[in-house]
């Protein structure tokens, strides 16, 4: 099926009034909010050169933003599943993505914009600078409960 | 019924209502090389709730072939007449996976008579 039959047109959201304020959730490696490594773990897609994959080969500009959730416990259940796959992998493989979760406060004025589907698993993606995106975290929390 | 792929930063690759379209993605995608089978999982939702465990890409296009593989030979014993309880054992087969070997009961070769006269497209052969 070609990309264009399969994918939605963009829904991006340019932050730019109160009203698309919002608030959310990404793994980070980095467990303080004021570690200066914590800017790496808001590399874009492109910039980590990750192949673009389904929305993001379909969608012009897509692969410049990241993953992030919709929800801190949605957040967490990802989290859970990619470490049922690890370490179905190999039992004592590290989770690539870190082992906690940044509360991110997307605010307005700073070029920040989000795609939200409405999926079921609270997926979406986030644009913004690395070192806007590492300002605007509210706190990070353990990604395990 | 919904699926996701994810991979294992966290990202969901891509949804889809069928897990027809799940499997030629993973297929496509681990045909260019650039992913192994054990980097990318499938999540399964039904009316917005999860469904089972994650699976991993490989152990979802088992379970996905082994459904498939079922589904078709259902449909050509169907065509054929034969009732699948009579049957001991099928697969799909063949240069290009167009035939279907399947085997019966040598008491039931009446059931190949009629195989024969109403199908050229499949292979069978008869029990010992």
């Amino acid at each position: 099926m070609p990309p264009s039959e399969h994918h939605a047109a963009s829904r991006r959201i340019e932050v730019t009034t109160k009203a698309h304020e919002r608030e959310v959730f990404r793994f980070v490696r980095v467990v303080a909010v004021d570690d200066e490594a914590l800017a790496q773990d808001f590399l874009s897609d492109a910039a980590r050169r990750k192949p673009a994959r389904g929305r993001s080969a379909a969608i012009p500009g897509h692969i410049d933003g990241m993953s992030a959730f919709r929800t801190l416990a949605l957040a967490r259940e990802r989290w859970q599943d990619i470490a049922k796959l690890a370490r179905r992998r190999r039992p004592t493989e590290p989770i690539k993505v870190g082992e906690h979760i940044a509360r991110v406060a997307l605010g307005t004025g700073e070029g920040f914009a989000y795609e939200d589907l409405g999926h079921p698993d609270g997926h979406i993606t986030i644009w913004g600078r690395p070192a806007d995106l590492a300002d605007a975290v509210v706190e990070i929390v353990p990604a395990g409960m | 019924m919904r699926f996701a792929i994810i991979d294992m930063e966290g990202s969901t690759l891509d949804t889809f209502d069928d897990p027809s379209s799940v499997a030629a993605f993973l297929v496509g995608m681990l045909q260019d090389g650039s992913t192994a089978a054990d980097e990318v999982g499938v999540l399964e939702y039904k009316d917005g709730q999860r469904l089972g465990p994650p699976m991993l890409a490989a152990d979802f296009l088992t379970r996905w072939r082994t459904e498939h593989m079922q589904a078709v030979i259902a449909r050509a014993l169907q065509n054929v007449r034969i009732d699948s309880a009579t049957v001991l054992n099928a697969t799909i087969s063949g240069p290009s996976r167009s035939w279907i070997d399947i085997t019966i009961p040598s008491e039931r070769a009446d059931a190949l008579d009629a195989v024969a006269r109403d199908s050229r497209s499949h292979r069978f052969s008869l029990a010992a």
